[in-house]
């Protein structure tokens, strides 16, 4: 048996095996009927590492510090981008622990309709200015792996409680946002992919 | 070589055109890749952990196919679902190991330092001797290679999941070929 004798042998077992294989016939409705609301340690997990890796490819794209300094958005720099987004992995990896030790917040995040939190924003990027694009990277990728590491450790009480957080519409306690520490780590997802989706763009990437 | 299947490509247009619905080229799409990636699945994980995994999997795929960005142009011959799919079901079974690894952890914590039995790979499907000499004699990241080539997934989206380059892929590809062979050939001799 040569080496192409084993590749044509894999390929007729590959198929034989694949079409032997029993999915659950009903995955795909159940799916649709639940609006892929099923949110369990493997799915979090899972989609963190994804923007984990996705960061750490842009990272290294951005070869040409000319690069990191062309604008991103009206305001901010590539760099000062990543530097935003190291800053949120931060806060949700702070309140997830937080939340998860049954403590309190002593602090808001005003999250103006349609506009977000510009001054929580703006002071977390300038907190960071004298810091390096690699510093920024670095962050993100310590703090997002804080929270994989949380996703498979905290108690299932823990991790599907509701917890009272420090965003809030208006910046009156009482309407502070509620949300499962699962979902906040999700958010956290949704939140890189929105920039990633930018980031990528301008800089080719596939 | 690959296994054929049949294209993606016309449910992604039907999609992008907004002729179908994103349930229902979900479903379309989920009849066309069930079998692959459960059979993904299944060759590293008894049936029911391959079930869990599935719908994981699945849960993660729907989400992101709501929102899904088309290219201006589709090119037949790309496979961006399967390419997703393969990517999630790696990342995903990443993430049953580590709490695999972790649960094994505490359990040898409490049984005082006495090893627990090695894996099992029960099997509800029956694994054929190539398969089997592959499973047997490759790497993880070989097997992740083989089967994402078998599957039909392209060298360079295994190298993006794998995190290495294409040429690392085919090199690791052209390894899993010759290490499966010798277990064929010469079956229990040390890898």
């Amino acid at each position: 048996m040569n080496e192409l004798d084993v590749e044509r042998t894999l390929t007729d077992e590959w198929l034989a095996f694949a079409a032997a294989a029993r999915p659950s016939p009903d995955l795909a409705v159940t799916t649709v009927e639940a609006r892929g609301a099923r949110v369990t340690r493997p799915i979090i997990w899972a989609e963190l590492e994804d923007v984990r890796l996705s960061f750490a490819e842009v990272h290294a794209a951005l070869d040409d510090a000319a690069k990191a300094e062309q604008l991103a958005t009206t305001h901010w720099s590539m760099k000062d981008l990543i530097a935003h987004v190291a800053s949120w992995a931060a806060e949700f990896r702070r309140q997830i622990e937080t939340a998860a030790a049954g403590r309190t917040f002593d602090y808001l995040i005003t999250f103006t309709p349609r506009v977000g939190p510009t001054d929580w924003n703006a002071r977390e990027v300038d907190r960071r200015r004298a810091l390096t694009l690699d510093d920024h990277f670095r962050e993100l990728d310590v703090e997002t792996a804080r929270i994989q590491e949380l996703a498979l450790t905290l108690p299932d009480d823990r991790l599907f409680m509701t917890a009272e957080l420090p965003p809030t519409p208006d910046g009156l306690p009482e309407h502070r946002w509620r949300a499962q520490l699962a979902d906040l780590m999700l958010r956290k997802c949704f939140h890189d992919r929105y920039h990633l989706e930018r980031i990528r763009g301008l800089l080719a990437l596939e | 070589m690959t296994v054929p299947l049949a294209s993606e490509h016309p449910i992604l247009l039907a999609r992008a055109s907004g002729e179908v619905s994103a349930d229902v080229s979900f479903e379309q799409l989920y009849d066309l890749y069930q079998r692959p990636v459960y059979a993904w699945l299944s060759l590293r994980l008894p049936a029911s952990d391959a079930d869990d995994l599935a719908q994981d999997v699945w849960t993660i795929f729907y989400r992101r196919w709501q929102a899904w960005r088309f290219p201006a142009e589709l090119v037949p011959e790309a496979k961006p679902v399967l390419s997703f799919l393969y990517r999630t079901c790696h990342l995903t079974l990443s993430a049953f190991r580590r709490m695999q690894e972790r649960d094994r952890a505490g359990d040898l914590d409490q049984a005082g330092g006495v090893a627990a039995p090695a894996g099992t790979w029960q099997r509800d499907l029956e694994v054929r001797q190539c398969l089997s000499a592959a499973r047997e004699a490759c790497s993880a990241d070989e097997l992740e290679i083989l089967v994402g080539k078998l599957i039909g997934v392209s060298a360079r989206t295994i190298a993006r999941t794998l995190g290495m380059t294409e040429s690392a892929v085919d090199h690791g590809y052209r390894r899993a070929i010759a290490k499966t062979r010798a277990v064929l050939v010469n079956p229990g001799a040390p890898q």
